[in-house]
């Protein structure tokens, strides 16, 4: 497998470089970022991003200083997060459509397929060595990515918020080995690699998209009230479009309309937002940044599922395939 | 191979067409090739040889009948049959950006049993080096390196699917030369596919012609040139007259199976008659038809 890996590694090589490239610029770039991340929060005094963001006391004085400094190198964290997005599926479209797309073009799986008799032990001698090359590079860039989320909320003690979510951590390389396996799956199937790149790359918008909409309706499931107070918004996600959320004094959570509707009548509006104050607790409705390993594990179990089916698909396309006539 | 070793090739009533309710691109074809033989399959382009080629080792699925490599159907045991069979695509399909010693080391990784030693041999009596980079090679070269890949296999089936149809006739030679050494030291059985009957006529030891699809001519060369002449118009009856056919001149020849009369027909008369006879007829599996 060695030698059929070498041979891989050696006819891909433009493409290897480019995606090899790529994950080291931004993980080096995301480790600049992180350690000037770090030097500058480890200069904030104790305390002084608690009272920023999250209490209703007044900052120190000494405070505003370090943590506009900090703020200001935080800005720089966006665009490698936004970058870390779409890096695994740059990724893994470069290294998986020209694979077998490209062989059925150069006309060299003719050669090959013969030559291994067995075309899964072909597809697979190589397939296993750019996926380990994957899990390698952008593994590499999704962990220093994940550090750099942790430094950018230096705040956070429960590990990273649902800020950046799917830029960091497992699910980058999880979505580099689906768009690996859908570029493979689309090279299989069309036998040409601009086609196949384009379609590929519709289906690995369809799966972002489907992997958005799945975390949209898992959040709305199991979202929850969040006491700004009680410091549970601190890392959170709240839900857009749910209004203003009460709690009663019997725990009950009541929309806005509801909690309004309970105002005794006759009450001036002042008196009527007095009495609301006095009776009920104005909350959030979102998911705690706990719940974030949860939704990871999710997704990357879907990922995961999705990338089997893709790389099934490709060995049975392949199989059944012919080559070029 | 001994007399008890099954035949290495055999296509069974093999059809194929390429889509519902398409014309046939094969039509009951059968074909056995005797061991260690060289068998040349000549037609025109279109006459099915690639077709019968590509099914050969796996790449098309006959639509009825079987291709059997040792006793092995291609198509329900691929693996199995292809550890059978060394290949020379149509279009040579070498890796542009890699040596000639890497694709050889790539080959022995692909089929365990590949002769890495006798290859290098081979193509350095060439004057091929290992380190040559394939996109570097002249077309013919390239040729030498996919026989040298192929015949490396010790593969007791080779099938050329027109080798040498884009080579000047210095390579062909030169290729058919290490093609006929390679084959007679190993006692491989050969089918290749052209439509040069020239270099046939020296290669081949059994010649099948194919056009429309259909086997119009399967028998070794030496017992179709002895009974094959051509003649003129008038010099031999009707009854036993194969074919008429022009030639490059324009004058019509008869291609005949009378013997005495007329001269001792070429192989390229017998191909040329038989293409011309079959100028017509419809292409049907008997079984389809």
């Amino acid at each position: 497998m060695l030698t059929t890996a070498r041979t891989g590694f050696r006819v891909h090589r433009f493409e290897i470089l480019v995606a090899v490239l790529s994950c080291v610029l931004v993980t080096i770039t995301a480790a600049m970022v992180t350690v000037s991340l770090v030097q500058a929060s480890a200069v904030v005094p104790g305390g002084c991003f608690d009272a920023w963001f999250w209490s209703s006391a007044t900052p120190n004085s000494n405070c505003e200083g370090p943590v506009q400094a900090f703020l200001a190198v935080r800005d720089d964290g966006p665009p490698v997060m936004q970058v870390m997005f779409l890096l695994p599926l740059l990724v893994g479209l470069l290294l998986g459509v020209p694979l077998v797309a490209g062989e059925i073009e150069t006309r060299t799986a003719e050669t090959a397929w013969v030559l291994a008799g067995s075309r899964n032990r072909w597809l697979a001698y190589l397939t296993i060595p750019m996926i380990a090359l994957i899990l390698v590079a952008v593994g590499g860039a999704a962990v220093m990515a994940q550090v750099l989320a942790a430094a950018r909320e230096p705040w956070l003690v429960d590990g990273p918020s649902w800020e950046s979510i799917g830029s960091f951590g497992t699910i980058v390389v999880a979505r580099g080995a689906v768009a690996f396996g859908a570029g493979l799956l689309a090279g299989a199937f069309v036998g040409r690699t601009l086609p196949a790149l384009i379609v590929a790359v519709i289906a690995c918008a369809l799966i972002v998209v489907v992997a958005m909409s799945a975390r949209e309706a898992w959040l709305t499931a199991n979202q929850q009230p969040l006491d700004a107070q009680k410091g549970e918004l601190i890392g959170a996600i709240t839900l857009s479009g749910t209004g203003q959320t009460f709690i009663d004094s019997s725990g009950a959570v009541l929309t806005s309309d509801k909690a309004y509707a309970r105002i005794p009548p006759g009450l001036t509006d002042e008196e009527g937002g007095r009495w609301l104050s006095d009776n009920m607790r104005e909350v959030n409705l979102g998911v705690p940044a706990s719940a974030v390993p949860a939704w990871e594990r999710l997704e990357v179990i879907g990922l995961g599922a999705t990338t089997g089916v893709l790389l099934i698909g490709s060995f049975v396309a392949v199989g059944r395939r012919r080559p070029r006539p | 191979m001994n007399g008890k070793s099954p035949v290495v090739f055999a296509a069974i009533d093999v059809s194929k067409r390429y889509r519902r309710n398409g014309p046939w691109a094969l039509a009951d074809v059968s074909l056995q090739l005797p061991n260690g033989s060289i068998t040349a399959l000549v037609g025109p382009n279109g006459a099915g040889k690639s077709t019968l080629m590509r099914a050969a080792v796996g790449f098309e699925r006959p639509t009825t009948g079987r291709i059997e490599i040792v006793g092995v159907d291609v198509w329900r045991h691929r693996p199995a049959a292809l550890a059978n069979v060394g290949y020379v695509p149509q279009a040579v399909s070498l890796y542009q950006g890699l040596s000639i010693g890497e694709h050889l080391r790539w080959a022995r990784a692909l089929r365990g049993s590949f002769d890495e030693k006798s290859a290098v041999a081979g193509l350095e009596a060439l004057g091929l080096q290992p380190h040559r980079r394939v996109g570097e090679l002249s077309g013919g070269e390239q040729s030498q390196v996919a026989l040298a890949i192929a015949v490396g296999t010790r593969a007791p089936l080779l099938v050329l699917d027109e080798p040498i149809s884009s080579l000047d006739p210095l390579a062909r030679r030169e290729f058919l030369a290490s093609l006929v050494e390679g084959a007679h030291r190993d006692g491989t059985t050969v089918l290749l596919s052209s439509h040069i009957t020239t270099d046939i006529a020296e290669l081949a030891d059994r010649v099948v012609v194919v056009s429309g699809g259909k086997k119009l001519l399967d028998d070794s060369v030496a017992d179709i040139l002895a009974c094959h002449r051509v003649a003129a118009p008038g010099e031999v009856e009707e009854a036993v007259v194969v074919a008429r056919f022009p030639t490059a001149t324009g004058v019509v020849r008869l291609l005949t199976t009378a013997s005495g009369a007329g001269a001792p027909a070429t192989l390229e008369d017998v191909v040329l008659g038989y293409l011309a006879s079959s100028r017509g007829r419809t292409t049907e599996p008997a079984k389809a038809a």
